[in-house]
């Protein structure tokens, strides 16, 4: 088992390159023949939070502290998660014709995916940095561990994207299925409101969904302003390491067989 | 275990599940269609073979037979479903040309996309990158998306990568069908050169003439089994009777595929035709090879008489025509193509007639050749009638590790300095 393990990682480490070309050309094809380029990955989801803002802040008029910069924090981590794992669902079917041909470590593919997408993930993060100004946000050294919380995200978003993309290959209907699950936790996670203005009796049903620790945890350094708990910390970890885990081990087990189920 | 070996299986089985949906559930949702019956099917099972380095393998059978699964099976693009599979080498697959392409990048961007897949690192690519563009012919394309090449151009490309990366392994099936003549030759070059250099190839083809002239060992694959592993030439006697016990084929189908002619001399030759042109005033009735015995045959053997026999009828009196013929490999290349202008005058020709061409030592080399026959004016200007490699021929015998088509007859000689 673990000489298998080993044998796997040997072989995605020699094909590194193939990795490091295919994130590559997927950055570049994703904004080519556009004229802005590379700016409508960043000015896409702005305008959307932008609305976001408006409306509930002027319109429906959620009462809180600096809503504007909650908002952008919670968007932004979810953003990480939803647009991640939706675009990786995709990454094996898509990739069929390729897996059909030659040998390569499957796993490459949604990895290729999961990197580029967090390369404009992280582009959005450092424009959120800039809104922490803008908006007159609490700078503090917290911030500092912005990084590990993107890492414990950027693996919670593969375990779920080799999740999805496995069963993509079986299931026909997943792409579908994951829209419409996603459509709806956006409401249910507290992104757009604090947990805070639920009743105590509903709240007790949305800390059961996991995406709430990622959101909450994201906004620690950048709208709290100070460290999260270690009970918190010991959560998104545990939640991160399961999910990722779980995703690695599904696609490893259904990955050779991938080839008969197109 | 020894190190000389660079491809090896051991009761190598593939497995796939069949799945019938039945007709009548095929409407409504997937999920109310009831379930979905499997039935096992091995592709291939117990296979066990092994390639020595610098060995040319053979794979024949017919369609269905696993050949390509077995290739893909060694690619390591399918699973094995039961057995053991050791390669040693880097492994080059020439199953499909360009899979690894994206039409939207570059072809400089798709020789490092491809050539990474392969396992490469984008360093061994930057080192032969310019060999690949060279034998690619394509330098003036190379910054452009490769949407906008021709499938001509795609092809060249994909062949030089793969051609260019120097594997130990190449894995060949079917490739000599695709691109112009000119790059089928030079790609068959390229594979003879991979032969030379001591690259082991395995070889998937229905051309026999190929197999005979490439492979050292041939493995004959049937149902999914090995039927016969060993010399190439007793594996091809073995799979042209095999396909004499199939009844499906047709008798004149088997007799295409044990002669190795498409078109033989009997052809009846068709008006309209793509491959013949002329103004008409002589035509061309009938082509025939014949052996010192005056039969007609097909297939010769290396330095035995050869006689073509051109029949016609013509309509008009013409005076000096010019009566010619020519000598074709399968890749297009010209071997001969004499023509009785100076060496025979025909002056006045008769309504009808027939004209031998007489070869007395065929000093071809084993192979297919095509054969053209035409009738020209004195000038060679107008043709009346012109059949270009409408007939087909076999040769064989003669050693098959000798290269080229023609047998100059020279002698080796081997002397000592003193």
């Amino acid at each position: 088992m673990l000489n298998k393990l080993v044998k796997e990682i040997r072989e995605i480490y020699s094909f590194r390159h193939l990795l490091f070309n295919l994130i590559k050309s997927d950055i570049k094809l994703r904004y080519k023949n556009s004229f802005l380029g590379f700016l409508w990955h960043l000015l896409n989801p702005l305008f959307y939070f932008g609305i976001l803002a408006l409306v509930f802040s002027q319109i429906i008029r959620i009462q809180m502290e600096n809503y504007v910069l909650f908002l952008f924090a919670g968007l932004v981590s979810w953003r990480m998660i939803q647009q991640t794992s939706i675009v990786a669902t995709h990454s094996i079917v898509n990739n069929q014709e390729l897996i059909k041909k030659i040998h390569t470590p499957k796993l490459v593919f949604p990895l290729a995916t999961v990197i580029s997408q967090f390369v404009d993930h992280l582009t959005l993060a450092l424009v959120l940095f800039a809104f922490l100004f803008i908006l007159k946000g609490k700078i503090s050294s917290v911030l500092l561990i912005s990084p590990f919380i993107i890492i414990l995200i950027f693996f919670f978003s593969l375990g779920l994207s080799l999740f999805f993309a496995t069963t993509y290959v079986y299931v026909k209907d997943t792409p579908h299925v994951i829209a419409i699950g996603f459509q709806a936790l956006f409401f249910l996670t507290p992104i757009l409101y604090p947990l805070s203005i639920l009743s105590s009796r509903i709240e007790k049903f949305f800390r059961l969904n996991p995406f709430y620790y990622f959101i909450e945890y994201f906004r620690y350094p950048f709208y709290y302003a100070k460290m999260p708990s270690g009970e918190l910390t010991v959560i998104v970890c545990a939640i991160t390491l399961l999910t990722f885990c779980l995703g690695t081990y599904i696609f490893f087990r259904k990955k050779e067989s991938f080839i008969f189920n197109f | 275990m020894d190190n000389n070996f660079s491809i090896k299986t051991e009761n190598l089985g593939i497995r796939y599940f069949l799945k019938h949906e039945h007709q009548k559930e095929k409407k409504g949702l997937r999920l109310f269609q009831g379930r979905i019956e499997k039935e096992e099917f091995w592709a291939l099972r117990n296979v066990n073979l092994e390639a020595k380095k610098g060995e040319v393998l053979g794979i024949i059978g017919v369609n269905g037979s696993g050949k390509s699964t077995l290739l893909k099976s060694l690619a390591k693009i399918l699973p094995l479903s039961e057995g053991r599979l050791w390669t040693n080498g880097k492994i080059a697959p020439l199953i499909e040309l360009g899979a690894g392409f994206n039409p939207e990048l570059t072809g400089s961007e798709n020789i490092f996309l491809s050539g990474t897949l392969l396992g490469l690192s984008n360093e061994i690519i930057r080192n032969n990158y310019n060999k690949i563009i060279d034998f690619s012919g394509l330098k003036k394309f190379i910054d452009i998306p490769l949407k906008n090449y021709s499938s001509g151009m795609f092809i060249r490309l994909a062949f030089s990568i793969v051609a260019n990366l120097e594997p130990d392994i190449v894995l060949i099936d079917e490739v000599f069908a695709v691109g112009d003549e000119p790059f089928q030759q030079k790609s068959f070059e390229k594979i003879l050169q991979f032969k030379e250099k001591g690259s082991t190839l395995l070889v998937v083809s229905h051309d026999m003439n190929t197999v005979a002239r490439l492979c050292n060992k041939v493995i004959v694959l049937d149902e999914g089994k090995i039927q016969f592993n060993g010399e190439a030439s007793l594996g091809i006697d073995y799979y042209k009777n095999l396909l004499k016990g199939i009844k499906s084929i047709s008798e004149e189908d088997r007799e295409k595929i044990s002669t190795g002619a498409l078109a033989s001399s009997e052809t009846i030759i068709k008006d309209k035709d793509p491959q013949r042109w002329g103004s008409g005033e002589i035509k061309i009735t009938k082509v025939s090879f014949l052996n010192e015995q005056l039969k007609e045959t097909n297939t010769f053997k290396g330095g035995e008489t050869f006689i073509a026999r051109i029949d016609y009828n013509s309509s008009e009196e013409i005076n000096n025509p010019v009566f010619g013929v020519a000598f074709y490999t399968p890749y297009g290349l010209l071997v001969s193509g004499p023509n009785t202008k100076s060496s025979l005058s025909v002056d006045k020709i008769p309504k009808s007639g027939y004209l031998l061409y007489k070869v007395k030592n065929l000093n071809l080399t084993r192979g297919e050749y095509f054969f053209s026959a035409a009738v020209y004016d004195y000038a060679l200007k107008k043709p009346y009638d012109h059949l270009e490699r409408k007939f087909k021929f076999t040769v064989f015998g003669g050693d098959p590790s000798d290269f080229g088509h023609v047998d100059l007859k020279g002698k080796w000689l081997h002397e000592k300095n003193d």
